[in-house]
């Protein structure tokens, strides 16, 4: 992020903790897209991801005081994926089953823009089939290392896990991913 | 070699890569034996940064939005209720502190003789009565029975409806938003003694939400009007929320409508108190539409003038008066296609379409709900052994829309 970028950001959450709803809206309109699209990496549906979006902002406005005092160890758009984690691990909890792996491609059959590109490529439609079936840490660490190419140090601080066993856990995704993918593709 | 060792070296391998400065060569000379392994995890890596991303549709990316902000509670003492969102939510706090309001309110007027409370009467948001007023009208609140309570929320939401166009009257716009929240404030009210009351009554609760419908549609029609008339005196931050109200009234009244249909459907009664809207439809509409205008005011909602199948497209053409230089969508079964918009009409066309459905046409940049219909083609129309049709069937009619807000004005 650039410098400019990066005060501008600290000046909306100074505002937005200061009880500025117009500046957290900014902030909303900066970070919904990325937390929708791990929302609906994790939830499998557009629908529940669009609803865990606006929750997860929710509690990001409640919790905001607290980040605020954290002396800047963390990255806000870190911050707001744990938020997220969180709730849906909790949700999961709820709900006591994991989420249906395949709904996310069933909707995918809607005319989105994203779907003509997904359906041109079926190479990247089996890889997406193959993050799916990964366990929890694992679709992760994939997801926050390689989809949204970020620092191991802001991952692990996201998932919970240390720097040394993202690295390790990276390895293992990866290696997991090429044996669901070979065997789909054989 | 250990895993340990492998996640080392492909994460060395990965930094280069990172940094733009690959030497693979280099790999492939150090560990022969775990070369291959690498570059097919580096393929895998490669090919997992180039999935495109999954966007959020604009127009719900901005509803999710209004109703986040709408339901963000202040961060002060005094806290603004989010609205009709949360519908069968209960919230005992408020109660409980309603009970308390009520008490001080008592006490208020076992003090002063109720003359404070009388001369509080006209007061407005930003006076020094205005929170005696909120507080009498919480402490009869507190004491009526259940539908005197929803009466009563209904004409208090409707002075809070009053009070905002007298503030406008008197120039007072720092003191709107206060009215906003205790209009908020009863609305929420209102749904939630309906919901209450549709367990024990259902007949009652059918009457008390077209008395909702309606309350709800006046106000909205007021305070577009309040929003077309003072765009800039009013302020970014409330016409955000007056325009997330008006959106959260409309499908208030989408929600209440559908309940009705769903009563209907279950019961499958002859005419019941509230629910002429549906019974009176034309012959040959669906029941459960809901696209009639309420109140049938003309010019306050998109109007739907033609439907036309052919082969696989249908196309639908929809009479509103204000398109300049707005864009319209159509929402059919979580489906979005853009309208193009002229002189008035606007033309929707949609491929492969199921015969049964709820159709939803938006002001892409407020927002703003124009038409809800839940329709039902499958006798309307001659469709073709796959769904399609061969040849061109076409209706003509107009039905009003349901949102009944004279969207597409900012």
């Amino acid at each position: 992020m650039r410098q400019s970028s990066y005060n501008d950001e600290k000046a909306l959450i100074l505002k937005a903790v200061d009880g500025d709803k117009h500046a957290f809206g900014k902030l909303y309109d900066l970070y919904s897209g990325k937390i929708y699209q791990y929302c609906l990496y994790r939830l499998g549906s557009q629908m529940d991801a669009g609803d865990m979006t606006g929750t997860v902002f929710l509690k990001a406005w409640e919790s905001l005081p607290s980040f605020g005092k954290r002396n800047g160890d963390m990255h806000f758009r870190a911050w707001l994926y744990r938020i997220a984690h969180n709730l849906i691990v909790d949700s999961y909890r709820q709900r006591d089953q994991e989420p249906e792996k395949e709904s996310f491609f069933q909707e995918l059959d809607n005319p989105l823009p994203v779907e003509t590109v997904l359906e041109k490529n079926e190479m990247r439609d089996r890889l997406l089939h193959a993050v799916q079936k990964l366990d929890g840490p694992y679709q992760q660490v994939i997801y926050f290392r390689f989809i949204e190419e970020m620092s191991h140090r802001d991952t692990a601080q996201i998932t919970g896990l240390t720097e040394a066993n993202v690295r390790v856990i990276q390895y293992r995704a990866l290696k997991k991913m090429r044996e669901i993918f070979g065997d789909t593709h054989e | 070699m250990n895993e340990r060792k492998k996640a080392r070296i492909l994460d060395a391998c990965l930094e280069e890569i990172e940094t733009g400065n690959p030497d693979l060569q280099k790999w492939q000379r150090k560990y022969p034996d775990f070369y291959d392994e690498l570059c097919s995890l580096l393929e895998t890596r490669s090919a997992l940064a180039s999935i495109p991303a999954v966007e959020m549709a604009e127009i719900n990316k901005r509803q999710v939005k209004m109703r986040m902000l709408n339901s963000l509670p202040d961060r002060s003492p005094s806290v603004t209720k989010p609205v009709l969102f949360r519908l069968n939510q209960q919230n005992r706090t408020r109660r409980f502190s309603m009970k308390w309001l009520a008490v001080i309110s008592i006490a208020a007027v076992l003090l002063s003789g109720g003359g404070v409370v009388y001369a509080s009467g006209d007061a407005l948001p930003g006076d020094t009565l205005y929170p005696v007023k909120l507080w009498s009208e919480d402490a009869l609140l507190a004491v009526a029975p259940v539908t005197s309570q929803f009466t009563m929320a209904a004409d208090f939401s409707t002075q809070r409806i009053q009070e905002m166009a007298t503030l406008i009257e008197q120039e007072r716009f720092e003191n709107v938003e206060q009215a906003l929240d205790g209009y908020e404030n009863r609305t929420e009210l209102m749904t939630r003694l309906v919901n209450r009351i549709s367990a024990d009554d259902p007949d009652e609760a059918v009457r008390l939400r077209t008395t909702l419908q309606e309350k709800l549609q006046e106000h909205a029609a007021v305070m577009q009007q309040i929003m077309d008339n003072h765009p800039e005196e009013l302020g970014e931050m409330v016409q955000t929320r007056m325009r997330t109200m008006l959106q959260a009234n409309a499908e208030t009244r989408t929600q209440l409508q559908e309940q009705e249909s769903e009563a209907l459907d279950e019961t499958d009664t002859q005419t019941q108190p509230g629910t002429e809207q549906v019974q009176n439809q034309s012959q040959g509409e669906n029941k459960k539409q809901s696209g009639q205008g309420g109140d049938g005011q003309s010019g306050q909602a998109a109007e739907l003038v033609s439907e036309t199948l052919q082969g696989d497209q249908f196309q639908l053409v929809f009479r509103f008066q204000e398109t300049a230089n707005n864009s319209f969508q159509l929402k059919l079964n979580n489906r979005y296609s853009d309208c193009e918009a002229d002189e008035g009409l606007i033309s929707c066309a949609i491929d492969e379409i199921p015969k049964t459905g709820t159709m939803y046409l938006y002001d892409t940049d407020s927002g703003i709900l124009l038409f809800q219909y839940a329709y039902d083609y499958s006798h309307q129309f001659q469709w073709g052994k796959d769904g399609s049709n061969d040849t061109q069937n076409e209706q003509t009619q107009n039905r009003k829309g349901e949102s009944g807000q004279k969207g597409g004005s900012k």
